[in-house]
């Protein structure tokens, strides 16, 4: 074939077409990144550049496999890949191209033996002549071309032949560039895929976590509500059993001062009696003017009065009534309960009075007395050696009294100044004290509604406040 | 025996009910039992009785439930308690009541006693 049959068929000079063909083939592959489109348009390219109505590429995989990437006239879009894939040993004359990486000649189809595979291809579209190129890139062979003419047979020229090749070379970069964006993309694909599958994996793991969490939520609010139950339940048990213990204390208690102040109270009945009878006999003549004998009887019934006195102030601490509307005057339950503790007070501690003359509150005045003993019990106790301690008693504003209680002794560590209104907390060692008084005070003060408060200083001493309502 | 007041004082012991004759004779015309059916034959025998201070704590009859006998016929007296013993809800009651009028505590008060005495009568 000459150059003019070129001419003949396509209306300009070959190598100006050439050019356009070769312009055409490479704009449209910078237009583009797919694989799939490259090898398109080569093989329409290359069909056009050459002036030859069939083309198809073949590109080798896994150097048996071969994968049909184009054709031209392209092929149906929507063909089964799988019918893309042929072996390459059932095409000896692709294999022999690939392995000499060179171009390879068939004149005509109906004169060369041809495999049954090669045949079913060529018998498409009546195929006669063919011509292999081989995309070699970098001495590997990437994949083969292959230009047919259909219907009649043509002798491929040493230009074309020499042209195909070089374009054919150059093109091999493209198609190799291509590969690799191709499995770049395969790559990213997959990437992405196994990221979306992580991703849905993560989502279900994390959707069955939050059930997990909800369901353990649940059962720990179960479990915190459980466990907030048991603990009020114990606290009130706890309060029951020091309100059972301190009623049942109080109430021997109240049994024992009750009959012992009957019994001391009988024989000073005589003594008051005697010495009325004492005095009234003095007034006699013969007695008027002698004092020591009044002295003698006023003694008498000095120490009787003290006695009584002593004797009213602890029934008073013990006396039970149920109800919370006596008249207490603040003053009076105070000096009662330090006459009550003189014995522990004396010689030791300093007592310092502030009082608020005539204050009083609605209360219980038996429970009062006992609050107040309890609070100074504990003053005493925690001074060691000598100390002092404060009384003070003022209104606060015009709703409340408060009895102030400021002692010098040991303090309330900080840890444990939360608990010393629990029942039974106690610092005293075994059988010196219950740990009762503070928590049956604090409970007492809430049954008059009022409040009870601590301030301590470990080493200098405590003041506990009692707030409680006048009426 | 002339317009002194009738002063029946009950009382089981037996100094009690001495010292309280001698203290409050001067004033008083004091009768003096050892138990409540001593008091309540007293009060038969003695309608001019004005007065009856009663011990709390005595066997067989309390103070309580001897005034409360004694009430029964004889409404119009004025009735006291005097006792070893504070307050207790019974004492308390009665006096709620006006069983009794006062209740006095061992040692009694000599002022005290009177002064309720002229008070009532």
């Amino acid at each position: 074939m000459s150059n003019s049959d070129f001419e003949t068929r396509n209306g300009a000079p070959p190598s100006s077409r050439e050019i356009n063909a070769l312009i055409r083939i490479s704009q449209s592959i910078i237009s583009t990144l797919d694989y799939q489109e490259i090898l398109q348009i080569i093989s329409d390219g290359m069909a056009d550049l050459l002036g030859i109505e069939s083309a198809a590429i073949y590109i080798l995989q896994n150097k048996t496999d071969l994968y049909l990437g184009a054709t031209t006239p392209a092929l149906d879009k929507n063909m089964p890949d799988f019918l893309r894939w042929v072996k390459l040993p059932e095409h000896p004359h692709i294999e022999k191209t690939i392995k000499s990486k060179k171009h390879h000649v068939i004149a005509d189809t109906s004169k060369t033996q041809l495999s049954e595979a090669e045949r079913a291809v060529t018998d498409i579209r009546n195929l006669k002549s063919l011509l292999y190129f081989p995309f070699v890139q970098k001495g590997d062979v990437l994949g083969v071309l292959i230009l047919g003419t259909c219907n009649r047979t043509q002798r491929f020229s040493e230009h074309q032949i020499n042209l195909g090749q070089t374009v054919a070379n150059q093109l091999a970069v493209s198609i190799h560039n291509a590969l690799l964006v191709d499995d770049l993309k395969k790559h990213t694909d997959h990437l992405e895929e196994l990221v979306q599958e992580k991703t849905q994996d993560l989502d279900t793991a994390i959707e069955e976590l939050m059930a997990a969490n909800e369901d353990l939520f649940e059962k720990n609010e179960i479990i915190n509500n459980q466990n907030e139950e048991l603990k009020t339940t114990l606290q009130n048990l706890k309060n029951a059993q020091s309100q059972l213990i301190q009623s049942e204390k109080m109430a021997s208690l109240g049994t024992l001062t009750a009959g012992v102040a009957h019994e001391i109270n009988n024989p000073l009945n005589f003594l008051m009696g005697a010495s009325l009878g004492l005095e009234n006999y003095l007034e006699k003549e013969e007695h008027k003017n002698d004092e020591d004998l009044k002295l003698l009887v006023e003694s008498i019934q000095t120490g009787v009065e003290r006695i009584s006195d002593i004797v009213k102030g602890l029934n008073q601490f013990s006396r039970y009534n149920p109800d919370f509307d006596e008249e207490c005057d603040i003053t009076s339950i105070l000096e009662n309960c330090i006459v009550m503790m003189n014995n522990r007070i004396k010689d030791k501690i300093l007592v310092e009075k502030e009082y608020s003359p005539g204050l009083k509150v609605m209360g219980n005045v038996g429970k009062i007395h006992q609050v107040f003993m309890n609070i100074l019990l504990n003053s005493v106790q925690a001074i060691d050696d000598k100390g002092k301690i404060i009384i003070r008693t003022f209104p606060h504003g015009e709703k409340f009294a408060i009895i102030e209680i400021e002692d010098t002794g040991l303090g309330i560590d900080k840890n444990i100044i939360h608990k010393i209104t629990d029942p039974f907390f106690t610092t005293k060692a075994p059988g010196e004290g219950t740990g009762l008084g503070l928590s049956i005070s604090y409970n007492i003060i809430k049954e008059h509604k009022g409040r009870l408060k601590f301030k301590s200083k470990p080493g200098k001493g405590t003041k506990t406040q009692i707030f409680l309502p006048i009426t | 025996m002339t317009n002194k007041i009738k002063v029946l004082y009950v009382d089981d012991e037996h100094l009690n009910v001495l010292l309280f004759e001698m203290n409050f004779s001067k004033k008083f015309d004091v009768l003096t039992g050892k138990n409540g059916l001593e008091g309540l034959n007293l009060l038969n025998k003695n309608p001019d009785i004005k007065v009856v201070i009663s011990d709390m704590r005595m066997p067989k009859m309390n103070g309580l439930e001897f005034i409360n006998k004694a009430r029964e016929n004889f409404s119009d007296k004025k009735y006291f308690i005097l006792t070893g013993f504070d307050i207790t809800p019974e004492i308390r009651e009665a006096l709620e009541n006006r069983i009794i009028l006062k209740y006095f505590m061992k040692p009694f008060n000599m002022r005290e006693i009177e002064g309720a005495i002229y008070e009532v009568v």
